[in-house]
């Protein structure tokens, strides 16, 4: 452990991993929890998997076509914020096709991602980044991107709590106050694919619903509130992204991989750690 | 009968898709009123309750609630869904449940205002839960979750009230302290609810629509003091007058009762 704080005073790129995975953390805890309470995990897992197909596009813009100013992330986030644009329409004027359109969505992504990537030089690296995470290449302009997309997520949840909470608990009973449901649900689905984007660089397009949705679930275990729920699930979000840094600094493991494996271990014994805690109280 | 009727609906047609729901259902709430939507399961009763809300649209006929479209009032009515669709899971203290109930407009954004933390409370207070407001939701037995979503109707300061199935899966003695809450509502505010019992309900209502498809009005008759009291107790025994033809096109709504 103290090898990896010494790293981490000595290398510029750990620090930079170090606040890119605090960064999505912290994001990932505080949108995850809607998306967990919604139950609308698919399509986060949908809206990560079609921003392949963004980043992809990006990608050979940028190598083939010489547009030097455009990075991968960028990609992402568009097509991330046109996939979650598109979810919330269908879902809320076409709820019987949702299912079909989320996975459509998820495999069209991908499929173009990949196609974009075949047909551009030297991708094997960076198509792996993508899949399954590298916060080793995490530079200063992407830690900027991150923060500002930091800011517009963490800035809607708290401008918007209210109606967002109203249409994850009770989605009629918001329409019957004057809620846009749709005009919401586009929002809340446009953070969650803002939080997808920041979560990338740590765990890949494919883990990534597993960040969104297992230190989330952990936290609803203690918490009564759901801004205590945000709070807990973003604090422990960081925990992991952190603790599975040091774990594949230390042990040369791939970082993304790492810390799911961690954040599963630590879910699957809190749940444990509950239901003998409720059989116990309940066995007196 | 006041010239203002709270809701009215005109010659309605609704079908799920190639299924009928409801068929030229004509009927009117009126200022005051405490009406039962009765019937068998599947008959209609929520959905004429959906329609009265603005939440379904009749591909025939005319809904209006007080004076104006659905969609334009339905900010004046306090909705109570059936408790079971809620979920239980989900981290919402009381005060969160009821405060929801505050909530305006297309995007509201920011906290809520002192206002509504009192409303919320005063209407918390109105159904005797106000003990209740900092305990999750999940936590509360049955007859406590049916208070505390009256409450949460409450606080939208409505001038009438739609609850579906107020008394679903409460045992009697919780329904009857429902009943009552409801009953005392009535005094300041038209309070339309969907039930699926029919002897129990008949006590507190002053009318009772009968959905099956089609729409028509039993008239609640009172048993003679004596008698009521003799077989059910001091609370007495109204009666529903269920005489109409349920297979009949032309009975609707329309006030036959004497």
């Amino acid at each position: 452990m103290s090898e990896f704080v010494q790293a981490v005073i000595d290398h510029a790129f750990l620090r930079h991993a170090l606040l890119a995975g605090v960064l999505a953390a912290v994001a990932s805890g505080v949108v995850g929890t809607f998306v967990v309470t919604r139950r609308i995990t698919v399509i986060a897992g949908s809206l990560a998997h079609t921003v392949l197909g963004g980043m992809g596009a990006a990608y050979w813009l940028r190598t083939v076509h010489g547009v030097t100013w455009l990075q991968p992330l960028h990609g992402a986030i568009v097509t991330a914020l046109v996939a979650a644009v598109i979810i919330a329409l269908v879902r809320t004027h076409w709820r019987e096709r949702e299912d079909t359109v989320i996975s459509a969505l998820w495999a069209v992504g991908m499929a173009a991602g990949v196609l974009f990537l075949f047909q551009t030089p030297g991708y094997k690296a960076d198509l792996m980044t993508y899949l399954f995470g590298n916060l080793a290449l995490v530079d200063v302009s992407d830690l900027r991107l991150l923060a500002v997309l930091d800011v517009l997520v963490l800035g809607g949840v708290l401008l918007y709590y209210h109606p967002l909470l109203a249409i994850c608990y009770d989605e009629e009973f918001a329409r019957l106050r004057g809620v846009n449901v749709t005009l919401a649900t586009t929002l809340l689905l446009m953070l969650t694919a803002l939080t997808i984007v920041t979560l990338i660089y740590v765990v890949g397009v494919v883990m990534v619903i597993a960040l969104v949705t297992l230190p989330v679930s952990a936290a609803g275990v203690f918490a009564r509130r759901l801004w205590q729920m945000m709070i807990l699930a973003a604090a422990l979000s960081a925990i992991l992204v952190v603790s599975g840094l040091a774990v594949s600094y230390s042990a040369d493991l791939p970082v993304g991989a790492t810390t799911i494996l961690l954040a599963a271990g630590v879910y699957v014994t809190v749940q444990i750690g509950a239901a003998l805690f409720r059989r116990r109280r309940a066995g007196r | 009968m006041s010239d203002n009727p709270v809701v009215t609906l005109r010659n309605v047609d609704f079908n799920y898709g190639a299924t009928p729901a409801l068929k030229n259902v004509d009927c009117t709430v009126h200022d005051g009123d405490f009406v039962s939507i009765i019937g068998p399961n599947g008959g209609g009763k929520s959905t004429l309750l959906r329609l009265m809300l603005g939440l379904e649209k009749p591909q025939r006929g005319e809904v209006r609630l007080l004076g104006t479209s659905p969609r334009r009032s339905r900010l004046r009515v306090g909705y109570m869904p059936q408790h079971l669709q809620i979920d239980a899971s989900f981290p919402m203290t009381v005060d969160d449940v009821v405060l929801m109930g505050r909530l305006s407009g297309p995007l509201p954004w920011g906290p809520y205002r002192a206002s509504d933390r009192t409303a919320a409370a005063d209407a918390l207070s109105a159904c005797d839960a106000i003990d209740l407001r900092d305990r999750p939701f999940a936590s509360l037995s049955g007859g406590q979750r049916q208070r505390v979503l009256i409450a949460r109707a409450l606080a939208c300061e409505p001038a009438v009230l739609m609850l579906d199935e107020p008394t679903a899966s409460l045992d009697p003695a919780v329904q009857d302290e429902v009943y009552a809450l409801l009953k005392r509502l009535n005094e300041t505010m038209t309070v339309v609810i969907v039930s699926h019992d029919v002897s129990v309900v008949s006590q507190h209502v002053n009318r009772v629509f009968c959905v099956n498809i089609h729409v028509s009005e039993h008239c609640v008759t009172e048993i003679p003091d004596e008698i009521s009291r003799l077989f059910y107790g001091p609370a007495g025994l109204r009666l529903v007058r269920h005489d109409h033809d349920h297979t009949h096109d032309h009975l609707h709504g329309a006030d036959h009762c004497e």
